[in-house]
């Protein structure tokens, strides 16, 4: 297995939230999802550049919306995770998951 | 929905995350961070959503930094770092030809330092002087109240009353302060000295949002006529007369023999409105008899605060229209006076404008020249490197690539130059505001800052694109089969002279524009300096003295020791003549007043008006002016005898047209009868430049005052006289101070210190474009000469003879400037108009200047034409067409 498909932890944490958030992942949604549930600070500017790398790999592909319809509206930047994207995070996490297996850390996968 | 107003996130914040952020995603991330800082709005409040922003931002900083960084290493992408790298070993390549070339080099290098560092000294005197607004909380919103007295004459002064009804009527001010400037004599250590003392009433405070370091600012009660005696000191005078003494403060000072109580000290950036600096502020009261309270006298400085929502415009407006009002209500005083406002800073720097605006397109003249050469010298060097070009392109450089090289070369030495230019520049400034003649308004805010700098790098990578243009001009056309095979000598020549000829014509053209201007700035100084004052100035000193009313208080006290100190003067050996005045010429001093022609009688605002001189006898033998018709003033015309006046001959002809003056009486300060015994010849008061003004003579005795000049003829004016003078005031009183000491003849000069300084400068700027023109013409000549070396031994070898061959190469460079002559001529035109405020006695369309300087410059091109020309005529012919 080639090292590029193991991912940082960050990176984990993002491309969780894209596969959850479908089709409205942009880097304010994901910021929103990975505070919530992994209850970790994520930045703006980390997010984005954690996505930066992961698209360089293949893992995420990116969409630029239409302006939003309101005065002075925005194109965003949705991202999109790739098939062999889900495939990275399934063996990141997969590898996570056997290796902290039985151990007693009070953590229940 | 509320409607309140958007919540911006912090600026500087977004600033960083601007930077931060990657080129191509710099609108997105930007976006985001919007998106999430008004959620957070909504939810936290504004600071509370600010706060959030700045987190976030300094939090973002440094992983997208490092994104940056990563993808700008890595070897896939062909992004801005693979440039960057180019650019380094540009760099590092130049850096190396420059070593090879050194005097080029350094020529470069040094023409840039200066032509940088006078850039950014006269930027920096004008962006302080006439840029900057004034350094005091919205001094934008202060003006200067002016008056338009009959006649249409704008004066910057007003009437007290007339000022005090502004203030009540006119909706647009805030306040209104009223100001005058005077000076008193301090009592204080050794020798008395006169200090600069403005008085000042309570609102000037406000106008100027002053701040006192310490104690207390003037207030309303101050300016009561018996409140006790305050003053407040400024910063620097506190410092440098009492050592920055924090007891002082409540202490009595001496001032003019009167004890007055310092109840505070100004901030040291308290700004100060006043033509020269101010060591302190005083109370301005006015006693209800004093012609100060007149309306007809236009005596009184005033600046006005505008209120937070008034325009300048309306406050103008309504200004206009309250002074109709008034002239309507006191038809007398006010007949045809009109108030009028002018943005301070505009009355702060209005005398300067001009003169740094010459300074500023002068110096852009040399800085372009200067450019011109450094232009021409890169292109020598690139065209001894045709065959380096010519490889580089076949095998398979783009042009493109090696213009940017070309571009990162000039840059180099640009920059080198710049830098040294920018370490050179407080020098260059402090010796401008060192030789500016008279005070330079906010000399003081000079200096250089980060405006000065940027403006400095903009014109050093402006001057370094602009010399390299015409060298990658010549590489995009490069001629591959002629260079690959000639190598360093051939190319197509005409073609590359053709870029060395615009240069020439360039600066050619600018150089004759600079002369011209120069030389009609410097005939007008040597004009000036012709004219004849109207008195004899040789071996003549003049002092002023003031005599305080607390040790003088009665007429005779003050007639007694001006009549002891004239008596001691004059037993001084080798003094000829003495005498008291208060007009002295050039004397920086003046006081008009207007009179009646009692068979013409009162005529109101339309009475005529005369400078008034107030003198002892002998004043005409003191200051040597002519007496042309009846008697001067003896020592019987006193306070019991007769009132006469003497008149000079400007009043005479403006006043007494085709009449005999002499013996007519005219009513004067409210006195009728005084009668014109005498006329003297008129004299130039102020500048040379303005024709001499009507002046009215009145006997001292007849009209006393305090603060006189001295003026004293001798032999000589060795400072032995003046040693001696001061000895003899001070044996009479010891607390007088004696200021403003200078001979006639130094005052005259010191009168003249404007043009002298524009005439010298100019000369100046004028001789270094005419030196690097020099260098710019004999650089392309003798380029041109060597690379038709074999042409001209093809002459030779055909029979020319060596004085041809000399000629002809001074003729075509003639031919060459001569383009440049005739642009220079319509450019020389279109500057002296722009000059003509500063000419006296001159049009700007001078033609034998024009031709002198023209000619000048056609010399110039010839010697440095003829070097070269001499050098082609010494070609061997043989060996010129070996060497091919």
């Amino acid at each position: 297995m080639p090292k590029g498909d193991f991912l940082g932890e960050f990176e984990v944490l993002v491309l969780a939230a894209l596969q959850r958030l479908g089709h409205d992942a942009y880097a304010v949604t994901i910021k929103r999802d990975i505070e919530r549930r992994a209850k970790r600070p994520a930045s703006l500017g980390a997010i984005h550049a954690a996505l930066g790398r992961l698209a360089d790999k293949g893992f995420v592909e990116f969409r630029i919306s239409d302006p939003l319809p309101v005065p002075g509206g925005r194109a965003r930047k949705y991202s999109l995770i790739t098939p062999s994207g889900t495939r990275a995070l399934r063996n990141s996490t997969a590898a996570l998951a056997r290796m902290i297996d039985g151990l007693a850390i009070g953590v229940r996968l | 929905m509320t409607s309140s107003p958007p919540i911006v996130p912090p600026r500087l914040a977004q600033l960083l995350v601007k930077l931060a952020s990657p080129a191509d995603e710099r609108s997105f991330v930007l976006g985001d961070f919007r998106e999430a800082f008004e959620e957070r709005a909504a939810t936290m409040g504004p600071s509370g959503a600010r706060a959030w922003y700045w987190r976030e931002a300094l939090r973002s900083i440094a992983p997208m930094v490092k994104r940056r960084w990563q993808r700008t290493r890595d070897p896939d992408s062909s992004g801005p770092g693979e440039r960057w790298n180019h650019v380094l070993a540009d760099a590092r390549y130049a850096m190396r030809l420059s070593c090879r070339s050194p005097l080029a080099s350094f020529a470069i290098v040094t023409t840039m330092a200066l032509g940088i560092a006078s850039t950014a000294a006269v930027f920096s005197a004008t962006n302080a002087v006439l840029l900057r607004p004034l350094p005091f909380p919205s001094s934008d919103r202060v003006v200067q109240i002016k008056s338009i007295v009959p006649g249409g004459q704008l004066v910057p002064t007003s009437a007290y009353p007339d000022l005090m009804d502004f203030r009540r009527l006119v909706p647009d001010f805030s306040d209104i302060a009223v100001l005058d400037q005077t000076n008193v004599t301090l009592q204080h250590g050794g020798d008395p000295q006169l200090v600069r003392s403005l008085q000042v009433d309570d609102a000037y405070g406000r106008v100027f949002a002053l701040r006192p370091a310490l104690g207390r600012l003037l207030v309303a009660s101050d300016t009561e006529f018996y409140a006790p005696k305050v003053a407040v000191l400024s910063y620097d005078f506190w410092m440098r007369e009492f050592g920055g003494d924090r007891s002082l403060v409540g202490a009595p000072i001496t001032l003019d023999n009167e004890s007055v109580q310092v109840v505070g000290v100004l901030a040291p950036d308290a700004y100060v409105f006043s033509n020269t600096p101010v060591d302190l502020l005083t109370p301005l009261s006015i006693p209800s008899n004093s012609f100060r309270k007149n309306r007809g006298a236009i005596w009184a400085t005033a600046v006005a605060r505008l209120k937070p929502n008034a325009s300048i415009e309306q406050a103008g407006r309504d200004l206009a229209a309250v002074s109709a009002m008034l002239q309507k209500e006191y038809p007398k005083s006010n007949h045809d006076i009109s108030g009028r406002i002018e943005p301070l800073r505009q009355a702060v720097v209005d005398s300067v404008q001009s003169m740094l605006e010459l300074l500023a397109a002068a110096i852009a003249g040399v800085l372009l020249i200067a450019c011109v050469n450094i232009a021409n010298l890169i292109l020598g060097r690139a065209q001894s490197r045709s065959r380096e070009f010519a490889v580089r392109a076949a095998l398979g450089g783009s042009p493109a690539r090696v213009r940017r090289q070309l571009l990162t070369e000039s840059l180099a030495l640009a920059s080198l130059g710049g830098l040294l230019g920018i370490l050179l520049a407080p020098v260059l400034t402090h010796a401008l505001i060192a030789i500016y003649p008279g005070p330079l308004p906010r000399a003081q805010e000079i200096g250089i800052d980060a405006a000065v700098v940027l403006v400095a790098l903009g014109a050093t990578i402006a001057a370094g694109i602009l010399a390299a243009i015409p060298t990658a001009r010549r590489v995009a056309r490069l001629d591959l089969t002629n260079d690959l095979r000639d190598g360093g000598r051939a190319g197509s020549g005409l073609r590359d002279r053709r870029v060395g000829r615009v240069l020439v014509v360039t600066q050619v053209a600018a150089s004759l524009a600079l002369l011209f201007s120069a030389g009609l700035l410097m005939q007008t100084f040597v004009r000036l300096e012709r004219v004849k004052p109207g008195f004899d100035s040789r071996n003549t000193i003049a002092f002023r003295v003031f005599v305080p009313p607390a040790r003088y208080k009665t007429v005779p006290d003050i007639e007694r020791f001006y009549d002891m100190a004239l008596g001691s003067l004059r037993s001084i050996p080798g003094v000829r003549a003495v005498s008291t005045t208060t007009l002295l010429p050039f004397g920086n001093c003046c006081q008009g007043d207007t009179f009646i022609q009692e068979e013409l009688g009162d005529q109101g605002t339309r009475n005529p008006m005369a400078m008034m001189s107030v003198n002892t006898p002998e004043f005409e033998r003191a200051l040597g002016i002519p007496l042309i018709r009846g008697r001067s003033f003896v020592r019987q015309d006193d306070s019991t005898s007769e009132h006469v006046v003497m008149i000079n001959e400007a009043l005479a002809r403006q006043f007494y047209r085709g009449q005999d003056p002499v013996g007519r009486s005219i009513t004067w300060n409210g006195t009728n009868h005084w009668r014109i015994v005498g006329m003297l010849g008129s004299t130039r008061e102020g500048a040379l430049s303005d024709a001499p003004p009507p002046i009215l003579y009145v006997p001292e005795s007849q009209a006393p005052r305090r603060g006189r000049h001295f003026v004293v003829r001798a032999d000589s004016p060795t400072p032995q006289v003046l040693a001696a003078a001061r000895v003899a005031l001070r044996r009479i009183d010891p607390t007088i101070a004696v200021t403003d000491v200078a001979t006639m003849d130094e005052r005259i000069q010191r009168s003249l210190g404007a043009q002298r300084f524009r005439a010298a400068l100019m000369g100046m700027l004028g001789a270094l474009a005419l030196v690097l023109s020099i260098v710019g013409i004999y650089g392309v000549v003798a380029y041109s000469v060597s690379r038709r070396t074999r042409e001209i031994g093809i002459r030779m070898a055909l029979g020319e003879a060596s004085a041809a061959v000399r000629r002809r190469v001074v003729v075509d460079a003639l031919r060459l400037a001569g383009f440049g002559l005739v642009g220079g001529v319509a450019l020389a035109l279109f500057c002296g108009k722009w000059l003509t405020v500063f000419l006296v006695d001159a049009t700007p369309y001078d033609g034998p200047m024009l031709a002198i300087s023209t000619g000048l410059l056609a010399l110039v091109v010839i010697a440095a034409a003829y070097g070269p020309a001499r050098r082609a005529a010494r070609v061997d012919p043989i060996s010129a067409l070996r060497a091919e």
